[in-house]
């Protein structure tokens, strides 16, 4: 151990959100055009509802991640974290946007479906370019950029650390979930339900093992000088000057932010290319059957996708 | 002059009516390396606390007395302040590792004190390089193996070069050797005497031979002080030492039991065995032929189990994913009833191992089978009732707020009655001892208590396969103890025990067969006592038997008798 040579090779699982070595075109950009980068698709995702949209996003940021060669990365995350909320989140949705004369019916609202498709594809969508970012950006480098246009120092790393815990978190959770299983519980039930209860049964450790490394975070930070009155330096100053690239990137991001809060001012239809398909579907007595049936595909799909 | 002067310094938490320091008093000189011991509890971590100033400006409660360090107060001054004299090494390092690669983590400290780059990449590389972490720079730590995070913790504070090192249990999670390799570094630090060493530790062995001074403490008070080899060989502090339940060195409680027995033995000096004097060597050497006890064949220990193998790997390998390989065609069998440990440097692929046998994870190729079962096929809720595992941290195991709840959670899908889960649930307290506890919180438990309580919950389900992942780091000898005796009580009880754990003298004690595992192979499988001989295949796997059964061989060699001694007790029970 004494020797860099004896350290022998270990397991290195691909950890979601964690940075990956690479020179892609993505990885060479400032880290503030990648953050100007978040926030154009933030703005996409928040305003264009439509699964469509959704989807063509989606296509997008893994062609993205696939060009910067952290597709393996991207689909880690869908795995992992998307796989994990993503049941519950659209189920949720499904329930609050079926309407009561659907549930009163004992019918499924097909309305209730598009908008569940809706909120998986916008919660995997604003995930997955968070992950995009933290797979392609050192944390260092963005608290260098962003002490480069005037953040103060600590309030830089500070951010640096919010998403340098990312990893950490997920890898607690993984932890977590993995000795629920243990025990002899199941976490991915096919039935949303059950699904739900099973994220409150590891909510107490969750909450305990964060609030702990919370805690110890915030100690480290006081050992390490974190609060010291003196001028803080950088080891390496690695913030980079904006690129040709980078003010592309910038322009697109404030163009996609522009025309997102014009679109909602315009007042339309938040699914202007599924309406008119679940308008049909609706025209129809036998509307909920199709639905029942493509929601049925959808879970089983879901599944198949979660196992692969 | 003095760097750290404590002068009858009481401290007692908010909330707490029991002071955890009691009127303490110490001086530490200047390039004074001191070794604080005692059982958990004994108030270490919280007299590391105030050594910083984390008490008492980050946790609230009553202080009285005085303590000054380098001159300072802590009460007066901010804890990054102090932290430019006191770089302190956490109980719990992980939470100490900040940045999101172990070059950034090094570096942090000097880049909010100022250091100039040029002085910040200097220190940084050579105290990487210092730990033997040189080719991880761009890892992020908490990938790292749990003895490596350690190591990265300790090069953050020696780039800093602080005037006074306070290190709370800096090896706890190191296998031996590079327990051994921390102690070097640390001595060689100290051999220049600009720096102050303060190290709280259970494992007092590896720092003994060179720390000046080992202050012992037991329920907030320093029961015991003095040069280390001046309290090993005073029988008044001995006692002293066992009854506060310190983790004694081997060779020192050989040398005590010799001569309880009258047996004259010089006065202890080392504690290396190869370092032992010709004439101690030879009084134990003719004691052993004489023994009436070595008269007759020896019995071969029967290790293999019989009936249907309860485990059967083929040909297991893992692969993760981004493609690194963490088992390679590891092939074993267990039978029913059998206590197995399997050994080996972090990262070695243990753990992987043992997911394996409860279906958390699903081999790459090869096949995995428990009860006849293809894990492959099974899920892990359906194995459960076969298999529990217990993993080492407690707190992501332990999903309830109150201890009889935790148990009711596995109690209930066995379809018990209201009455009968209450009586299981007391049954298994009472075997884990904390029946005391059945209605308390969860999180309110001491860590000792924590893991017992996870232990009890893997229990719940009655599974004939116990998995247990490191149970003995971070506890002092009573609950290192209580916690194998409890596995051993099981494994009586028919239970089939597979540990996995780097403390040699617990594999030495404890285990009938032992695994060693070394980049995701099985190196060795065999009886505990032939495995801990073979120092070749030890020391490929980052090991080192313990000093007794070290001993153990070199006396075999002098009287040319088969000795395979793995105990003090089983080495002095051949002289009563």
């Amino acid at each position: 151990m004494t020797e860099a040579s004896s350290i022998p090779l270990r397991p290195r699982r691909i950890r979601p959100f964690e940075y990956v070595e690479g020179d892609s075109v993505l990885h060479r950009l400032n880290p503030i055009s990648k953050l100007m980068m978040i926030f154009g698709v933030t703005a996409l995702v928040i305003t264009f509802l439509d699964p469509v949209f959704g989807l063509i996003i989606s296509i997008a940021l893994y062609l993205v991640a696939w060009s910067a060669g952290v597709s393996k990365q991207l689909v880690v995350v869908y795995k992992r974290v998307v796989a994990l909320m993503g049941g519950a989140f659209a189920t949720l949705y499904f329930v609050f946007y079926t309407g009561f004369p659907y549930i009163y019916k004992g019918e499924i609202s097909v309305l209730g479906f598009v908008w569940a498709a809706s909120g998986l594809y916008r919660l995997a969508n604003l995930i997955g370019i968070v992950a995009i970012f933290a797979a392609t950006t050192r944390m260092i480098e963005l608290a260098n950029s962003l002490t480069m246009v005037k953040v103060p120092p600590r309030v830089a790393i500070t951010v640096s650390l919010a998403f340098a815990s990312a990893p950490l978190f997920v890898s607690q959770l993984s932890d977590i979930v993995d000795a629920y299983q243990s025990r002899g519980f199941k976490v991915q039930h096919v039935n949303p339900l059950r699904r739900i209860m099973s994220y409150l049964a590891i909510l107490p450790p969750t909450i305990f093992a964060t609030m702990r490394r919370a805690q110890w975070a915030s100690v480290a930070l006081e050992m390490k000088g974190f609060t010291y009155s003196g001028i803080r330096t950088f080891r390496v100053k690695r913030g980079r000057i904006l690129s040709t690239a980078d003010k592309i990137v910038i322009v697109v991001s404030l163009a996609l932010i522009t025309l997102s809060a014009y679109y909602a001012r315009l007042g339309l239809s938040p699914f202007i290319f599924t309406e008119p398909i679940y308008r049909q579907l609706l025209a129809h007595s036998f509307s909920a059957l199709v639905s029942g049936f493509l929601m049925t595909i959808s879970f089983a799909l879901f599944n198949i996708l979660r196992k692969i | 002059m003095s760097a750290i002067s404590i002068k009858d310094l009481t401290w007692i938490y908010a909330g707490s009516k029991k002071p955890a320091l009691d009127h303490i008093s110490l001086e530490i000189k200047k390039g004074e390396a001191v070794l604080i011991t005692g059982p958990t509890g004994a108030g270490k971590t919280t007299l590391c606390y105030c050594l910083n100033g984390l008490i008492p400006n980050f946790f609230s409660g009553y202080l009285s007395g005085s303590i000054k360090i380098d001159g300072h107060d802590p009460r007066y001054e901010e804890i990054s302040d102090l932290s430019r004299i006191v770089g302190m090494v956490l109980q719990d390092y992980t939470g100490q590792l900040l940045q999101p690669t172990v070059i950034d983590d090094v570096a942090f400290a000097l880049e909010n004190f100022g250091f100039p780059p040029d002085e910040i990449e200097r220190r940084v590389r050579e105290a990487i390089a210092t730990v033997g972490l040189t080719g991880l720079e761009e890892r992020n730590p908490h990938t790292l193996s749990g003895g490596e995070q350690q190591l990265c913790a300790i090069a953050s504070v020696i780039a800093l070069s602080p005037e006074i090192y306070v290190l709370d249990e800096p090896i706890s999670s190191l296998d031996p050797l590079g327990a051994e390799l921390v102690s070097g570094l640390l001595k060689r630090i100290l051999a220049k005497r600009e720096n102050t060493f303060v190290i709280m530790e259970q494992r007092i062995e590896p720092f003994l031979p060179w720390v000046d001074r080992l202050v012992v403490m037991d329920g907030g008070r320093i029961i015991v002080e003095g040069p280390p080899f001046e309290l090993l060989n005073d029988p008044e502090k001995w006692e002293a030492m066992m009854k506060a339940g310190v983790n004694l060195p081997q060779l020192g409680v050989l040398m005590n039991e010799l001569r309880k027995r009258g047996i004259p033995v010089e006065r202890l000096e080392t504690l290396d065995p190869i370092d032992l004097p010709q004439k101690v060597l030879q009084v134990i050497a003719e004691r052993i032929r004489n023994s009436p006890r070595m008269s007759g064949p020896s019995v071969p220990l029967n290790i293999k189990g019989e009936g249907e193998p309860i485990i059967k790997v083929e040909n297991l390998t893992h692969v993760y994913e981004g493609g690194i390989i963490a088992l390679k065609d590891v092939n074993l069998t267990v039978y029913p009833g059998e206590f197995v440990t399997i050994i080996g440097q972090n990262g070695s692929g243990k753990t992987t191992l043992l997911k394996h046998l409860n279906g958390l994870l699903k081999p790459t190729r090869g096949r995995v089978f428990v009860r006849g079962m293809d894990t492959s096929r099974a899920d892990p809720s359906t194995l459960s009732r076969i298999v529990g595992l217990v993993f080492q941290h407690p707190d992501r195991q332990l999903f309830k707020l109150r201890v009889r709840d935790e148990l009711e959670l596995g109690l209930k899908r066995l379809g018990l009655s209201k009455e009968e889960r209450a009586e299981r649930a007391r049954h298994i307290l009472k075997l884990v001892n904390l029946e005391h506890a059945m209605d308390g919180t969860t999180f309110n438990l001491s860590l000792a208590e924590r893991k017992r309580l996870a232990l009890a919950a893997a229990l719940s389900t009655d599974p004939e396969i116990l998995l247990v992942d490191e149970p003995t780091t971070g506890q002092d000898l009573a609950q290192r103890i209580e916690i194998m005796d409890l596995l051993v009580r099981l494994n009586r009880a028919g239970k089939t025990i597979v540990v996995v754990t780097h403390d040699m003298e617990i594999v030495a004690k404890y285990s009938k067969r032992v695994i060693v595992m070394n980049e995701g192979r099985i190196i060795a499988d065999g009886p505990t006592a032939s495995i801990l001989k073979d120092e070749h295949t030890l020391a490929k796997a980052h090991l080192r038997a313990p000093p007794i059964v070290r001993l153990s061989k070199m006396l075999s060699e002098m009287t040319n008798i088969s000795l395979d001694f793995l105990t003090v007790e089983e080495m002095v029970n051949m002289f009563d």
